[in-house]
């Protein structure tokens, strides 16, 4: 992911010059714990990180410190007529975390900064995420941004942004699940009274936005009901055509209760694993028609059918 | 304090019957939450009685001011409440339907639910315990001084805008601050205009990265 997701009217760091100028990006996680500062091992799957389960940290009882370096090529190649930034003009690279649900964020700035005669280059990030403040997922983004605007801007490069502070670009941008591991359908197993359902779907749809999918919606399963045994998995009397039934549906009802909460379109970009991303997910992978309950209840098991 | 939350479902159920018998059942509150409740209720009717002289609007305004700072001050004294209860709507919709629902629905439309826990950012509490936090100068004093004179639509407007990028607390008390040096009749106009100005700039610009900093960029929000 290199591009800025908004639209934007001038000229940002593209796929191409992303290739061109990105040598290697590490992180590593560590915890300090009994005075000894131990490593977190996680899992990066397409910039989503979540954290092996058999370690012993967890974001309530420890800060997580995280570290990040970022080495840079041809970097000549970001400014001038072709590049993001004008020849005279200073870039810097910064990290940004957030949460926008924990509503917190900050952003690290690299004392050093890139100049336009410069070829490569390494930058180190050492920061923490502060224990007792995250639920769900944090955001951690690697912006270039123009650190000092050009004074003279030759005329091939007008169509550079030359105001400082302004993001020209991405380097980096992960998803880090603090807690959960960002399954797509949250399932949860209890024991109800054995008059309940089988499952129910509880939704909490406000704020789609910002809010987690983990957050927004739950299938929950009565494992006292007596038809559970064919939708657990270790039981011998598994149906795993009746538990993609029920997860079908689910999806129904939750696109449809998502559809009567708020305008509907879902055409802009929202951020990973929000509840309007996983919706845009559904909308563009599923191939819906929000027409309609039935058109809704159709193309999702449409796509059911096809066993993907 | 342990800080409880429950599930949305719950809470509509508890609502449901605080909307048909107008009562709290105090017997199922933790003894913090229903220390919490006496002094919600002891304060607020303090308020009520200072803000008679008030008219309509300020008389609102005096309350929601002061009662944000009372559950603000009160709650930043807890050691244990951490970020991760300032900003989960759960715990708020907890202390606002089963702690103090009688205090809101004194302020508030009962029969609307937003301020109870249908609307995240409208839930009373969370709203006016945000305002205070987003405008916070350090201390009280200087806090009041900066809100003295805004009137309930500036607590809207701050707190009513879910940033996606998370929220930067210098960023908006240093927003605050200024808006505290325009003219009080011209400030509802101003800050709308400054706050959707904000959305509109971090597309494109961090607030941290812009030349001058912070207070460069609160500068920059407020020539309009």
């Amino acid at each position: 992911m290199s591009k800025l997701q908004n639209i934007c009217f001038y000229p940002q760091l593209t796929e191409k010059l992303y290739e061109k100028i990105v040598k290697g990006i590490s992180i590593d996680f560590s915890y300090q714990a009994g005075g000894e500062l131990t490593e977190v091992n996680y899992t990066d799957d397409n910039d989503r990180i979540s954290f092996d389960k058999k370690s012993n940290w967890n974001c309530d009882d420890y800060d997580l410190k995280v570290g990040i370096c970022i080495e840079l090529k041809n970097l000549s190649n970001l400014f001038g007529k072709d590049g993001i930034a004008p020849l005279n003009s200073e870039i810097g690279l910064c990290i940004e975390w957030y949460s926008a649900q924990g509503k917190i964020r900050q952003v690290i700035k690299a004392k050093e900064k890139i100049l336009s005669n410069d070829d490569e280059k390494s930058f180190f990030f050492d920061f923490t995420l502060p224990k007792q403040t995250f639920t769900g997922v944090v955001f951690v983004n690697s912006l270039l941004y123009l650190s000092k605007s050009a004074k003279n801007v030759e005329d091939n490069e007008k169509k550079l942004n030359n105001e400082t502070g302004v993001l020209i670009g991405n380097i980096m941008k992960k998803t880090v699940f603090m807690t959960g591991d960002g399954s797509l359908f949250p399932i949860r197993i209890e024991p109800m009274p054995t008059y309940e359902r089988l499952w129910k779907l509880v939704l909490q749809l406000d704020e789609p936005d910002i809010k987690q999918v983990s957050e927004g919606m739950v299938l929950v399963f009565n494992s006292a009901h007596k038809d559970y045994q064919f939708v657990d998995p270790n039981s011998k009397t598994y149906c795993d055509r009746l538990a993609d039934e029920i997860v079908t549906n689910a999806i129904i009802l939750f696109l449809y209760e998502l559809k009567q909460s708020l305008e509907f379109d879902l055409d802009g970009s929202y951020e990973e694993g929000t509840i309007l991303a996983y919706a845009k997910y559904c909308k563009d992978r599923l191939n819906i028609n929000f027409d309609s309950i039935t058109t809704i209840c159709d193309s999702v098991h449409k796509f059911s059918e096809k066993g993907e | 304090m342990a800080y409880k939350t429950l599930r949305l479902e719950k809470i509509k159920e508890i609502y449901n019957r605080f909307l048909v018998d107008s009562t709290v059942d105090e017997s199922t509150l933790d003894p913090n939450f229903r220390e919490l409740r006496n002094i919600c209720i002891e304060e607020y009717a303090k308020l009520e009685s200072e803000s008679q002289a008030l008219n309509g609007d300020s008389k609102k305004y005096y309350i929601d001011l002061n009662f944000g700072f009372f559950i603000f001050e009160y709650l930043k004294s807890q050691e244990d409440f951490t970020a991760k209860y300032e900003s989960n709507y759960d715990f708020w919709r907890y202390f606002a339907v089963c702690v103090i629902p009688d205090l809101i629905a004194k302020r508030w439309n009962v029969e609307k639910s937003d301020h109870f826990y249908s609307k995240p950012t409208a839930i009373y509490p969370f709203q006016i315990y945000w305002y205070i936090n987003l405008s916070w100068q350090g201390n009280k004093e200087d806090t009041k001084n900066v809100l003295k004179d805004n009137l309930e639509d500036q607590i809207l407007q701050l707190v009513d805008r879910p940033s996606s990028i998370g929220v930067n607390l210098a960023l908006y008390r240093r927003i605050m601050y200024k808006l505290s040096l325009i003219n009080p009749k011209s400030r509802q106009k101003v800050f709308r205009a400054v706050m959707m100005k904000n959305t509109a700039k971090l597309v494109s610009i961090r607030p941290e990265l812009y030349e001058g900093g912070i207070n460069a960029y609160v500068d920059m929000l407020y020539q309009i």
